[in-house]
């Protein structure tokens, strides 16, 4: 057992500050932190629902079951993820393996790992609700006995059914692994079902409720919903029955306990026969190579520059998903907030903030497109040299990282402008001026987060996924590109008066025109101070 | 063909300069030795000749070009070959090649025969057009040496070449790095390996302090009858010069820790006590 504590510790003192005796002020602080962060959301929650409540949302059991099914749904996610992350795709399996402990020891050791986030990422969102729950209804005593005990068990459920579904998906991605090109049509089909079913849903709302109806009205359509999902989800409606009403609570409980306790063991059984073998197998199987037998092409500096970096960050399925993930979802996500948000706004306040709220999430999206540029040096790694003694000016080098980030944003903010002119109301004109005035604005975002990355590149990474953890360019670049987006909100809101064009969208373009030109005249005229000054 | 005058260079808000007012010049067709210990600044001498690291004050001059001032000329006649083996993994060995090749706008022509006379010598032909991912340590230092050739490079710099290669890659390299200066280039080259700096450099510098405290010839070495590493390790741990440790080497009857001292070497300063005597 001692070997499993140790194990357990080990992996833990990697991610948290807990467990270091060392530095009691860091676990003191940390502990601060997540009790205040459940305080605060405790006190908005409480706030928002209070709300509701005095509108006419019922507080009973189906509500509870629901709110109970939503966190759940929350924890099966970052379940599923965190059993990839720490068990199959562990780098530290092989170091761990290597070190005087039992395969079944190791196994156990990164299953309380896995628990002991779980627990604490559930208590972050489950707790407030339950205060909140609380707060607002007249609740037994057996409600407060079972907190704590729903906070751990709850966790326990969770990271079972995701242990159960990881063994089939994991059969699945193994195989799905051995072609770039099967990973990424995957990708993309998870993404497609993602956004069918959101659109769908988004839609469904949208039709369903009149949001400008009566409040009234609205709520009782939601009340009903929270019933029939309720009774459809009987699991979490016994719980929250349960949890509220005494008679037979004991029975209830144990039953739950029991039931969690056979699907556990279920689940390691399941788990534990196979985990070693797929995991062993995930690290042997290597993605077909590429075979090229084309000869030489001589190109000029730029356009190889930009041709390698087409074909370094596209051959890696998980780049896709880790830079491309807003330049690919802009025109889904466009689409849905124009049909369900776009209808709200429209009787309150008029056109001018349909366009300032179609502007707003195009930029917010673009600007995370542009993510892709912070990173733009720290993604060249060890072959940063290159970069830098090669007798190509730093300039030219740059620029083709422009172009290559502004190639992926300008086409998926073309294909967003179609989309919006074929499926929605927004005017030709201002949906063009919008396009434009996101063209410029991304144009000046990109160039800022590549100067960013230039300043203080993560250049010492293992994979390309760690270099965010490394670099906070990426952040900081998130939020610049949030900033001006909320800014251009804020312009086009203000100076607008209702269905006027030419004004408006003077002042936006310019302002964009005037910021982008600054932000290149800058580009050209300090680029090579700070990339001589540079130490890597 | 590269000449680096009183170069200083710190570290970010470092008190301590790591380089101080290094001086060095190499001559054209030589293959120069550059040792020191952990630490000591090899690597960031070669990435300031290379034009990857910044430096506070001196001068680089690669082929008569200063670095600082015509910096894009002067690296058209450099080729660098890193300790860490980087290449981009995602690219074919002959994307790879091709790539660092149009950086250097090189012709079609170039480009081809010597990438394949390379890719000959260094029998890496079978694997040319698959994703440099799936080489070894040993197929990757190749290609990388195949693309820093590829412009013919008037001066090479390798920073510990032959880690971790395997006997039949290291061979390789080091006939590759003689056949580079038989043409007239330069090859300068830091290693811990002392054997094959011994056999084969011209001349070796040793760093330390921030400077290059000494340069030998290796002829020098040859002729006190010892080896390199006799020779470096009495240095760098005894508080001698080279030229004491060098002259202790030459006197066969002293006491000394180095063992291994040839009979040839040991008649060869007998003789010269003799002549001395008289």
């Amino acid at each position: 057992m001692s070997t499993t504590w140790e194990l357990f510790r080990l992996q833990m003192d990697e991610r948290i500050d807990l467990f270091k005796k060392t530095n009691p002020k860091k676990v003191i602080l940390s502990l601060l932190l997540y009790v205040g962060i459940i305080a605060v959301a405790t006190v908005l929650l409480t706030l928002v629902f209070m709300r509701f409540v005095t509108i006419g949302l019922y507080v009973d059991s189906n509500l509870l079951a629901v709110l109970l099914l939503l966190t759940q749904v929350l924890s099966f996610a970052i379940a599923l993820a965190s059993i990839f992350k720490t068990m199959y795709s562990a780098k530290d399996n092989d170091f761990l393996l290597s070190m005087p402990c039992s395969p079944n020891q190791l196994f156990v050791s990164k299953l309380m790992v896995l628990y002991a986030f779980e627990v604490i990422a559930n208590t972050l969102y489950t707790l407030p609700i339950f205060i909140m729950y609380a707060i607002l209804a007249d609740v037994s005593v057996g409600f407060y006995i079972l907190i704590p005990v729903f906070l751990l068990v709850l966790p326990l459920l969770a990271l079972v059914v995701a242990a159960l579904l990881s063994v089939p998906i994991m059969q699945i991605v193994n195989i799905i692994k051995r072609s770039n090109l099967a990973s990424i049509i995957s990708i993309l089909l998870l993404v497609a079902i993602f956004l069918a079913l959101y659109m769908w849903f988004v839609t469904s709302i949208a039709t369903n409720i009149d949001f400008n109806g009566q409040q009234g009205t609205i709520l009782i359509r939601v009340n009903d919903l929270i019933a029939n999902l309720s009774t459809s989800t009987w699991l979490f409606k016994f719980m929250a029955d349960t949890m509220l009403i005494l008679e037979g609570f004991w029975w209830k409980l144990l039953l739950i306990l029991v039931a969690t306790a056979v699907l556990f063991v279920l689940a390691d059984i399941c788990m534990r026969r196979v985990f070693f073998g797929l995991s062993a197998r995930r690290s042997e199987i290597t993605t077909k190579t590429k075979q090229g037998t084309k000869g030489y092409r001589v190109l000029k500096p730029f356009n190889s520059i930009l041709q390698k970096e087409f074909y370094t960050t596209f051959r890696n399925s998980g780049n896709v998903f880790q830079y491309f993930l807003f330049t690919l979802l802009m025109p889904f996500i466009v689409y849905t907030y124009d049909r369900l948000l776009l209808s709200i706004t429209v009787n309150q306040t008029g056109e001018s903030m349909i366009i300032a709220s179609h502007l707003l999430v195009v930029c917010v999206l673009a600007g995370l497109s542009n993510i892709v540029s912070a990173s733009a040096i720290s993604r060249e790694g060890g072959n940063f040299y290159i970069m830098k003694m090669s007798p190509v000016s730093i300039k030219t080098q740059l620029r083709a990282k422009i172009v290559f980030n502004v190639i992926l944003t300008y086409s998926a903010l073309i294909v967003t402008a179609l989309v919006t002119g074929l499926a929605t109301d927004i005017g030709v004109v201002h949906n063009i001026l919008c396009t434009m005035a996101a063209m410029i604005l991304s144009l000046g975002h990109i160039i800022i987060s590549v100067l960013l990355d230039l300043r203080k590149p993560a250049l010492d990474w293992f994979d390309e996924s760690e270099i965010e953890k490394i670099s906070k360019n990426t952040k900081i670049a998130m939020c610049i590109g949030l900033i001006m987006a909320v800014l251009l909100f804020a312009v086009v809101f203000a100076f607008a008066p209702t269905r006027h064009t030419i004004w408006p969208w003077s002042i936006t373009l310019t302002a964009v025109s005037v910021f982008t030109a600054v932000i290149i005249l800058y580009f050209e005229l300090r680029v090579d101070k700070i990339n001589e000054r540079m130490e890597c | 063909m590269l000449k680096i005058k009183d170069l200083h260079k710190t570290y970010g808000n470092s008190k301590v300069s790591t380089l101080n007012g290094l001086n060095l010049e190499l001559k054209d067709g030589e293959i120069f030795g550059f040792l020191g210990s952990n630490g000591a600044g090899k690597t960031t001498t070669i990435k300031c000749i290379c034009g990857i690291l910044p430096f506070e004050s001196g001068e680089i001059f690669i082929n008569g070009k200063n670095l600082k001032e015509q910096p894009q000329q002067a690296k058209r006649d450099l080729a660098y070959i890193p300790d860490n083996h980087a290449v981009f993994e995602r690219l074919t060995g002959r994307e790879y090649v091709n790539h660092i090749a149009n950086l250097y706008n090189i012709s079609l022509e170039d480009r081809e025969a010597r990438a394949s006379k390379y890719l000959k010598e260094f029998n890496l032909e079978h694997a040319y057009d698959r994703q440099i991912k799936s080489y070894s340590h040993g197929m990757k230092q190749k290609i990388t040496v195949i693309a820093a050739l590829i412009h013919q490079p008037k001066l090479w710099v390798l920073d510990e070449p032959l880690l971790g290669l395997d006997p039949q890659s290291a061979y390789v390299l080091k006939r590759a790095m003689k056949e580079h200066a038989q043409k007239g280039n330069t090859v300068f080259f830091s290693s811990h390996i002392l054997e094959v700096v011994e056999t084969l450099c011209d001349r070796i510098g040793i760093l330390k302090n921030g400077v290059i405290e000494h340069i030998f010839d290796v002829k020098q070495i040859k002729q006190s009858g010892s080896t390199l590493e006799n020779i470096y390790v009495k240095y760098v741990q005894g508080e001698q010069s080279l030229d004491e440790v060098l002259d202790i080497e030459s006197k066969p009857n002293q006491e000394s820790t180095v063992s291994t001292t040839s009979k040839k070497s040991k008649q060869r300063n007998n003789k010269s006590k003799k002549a001395k005597e008289n």
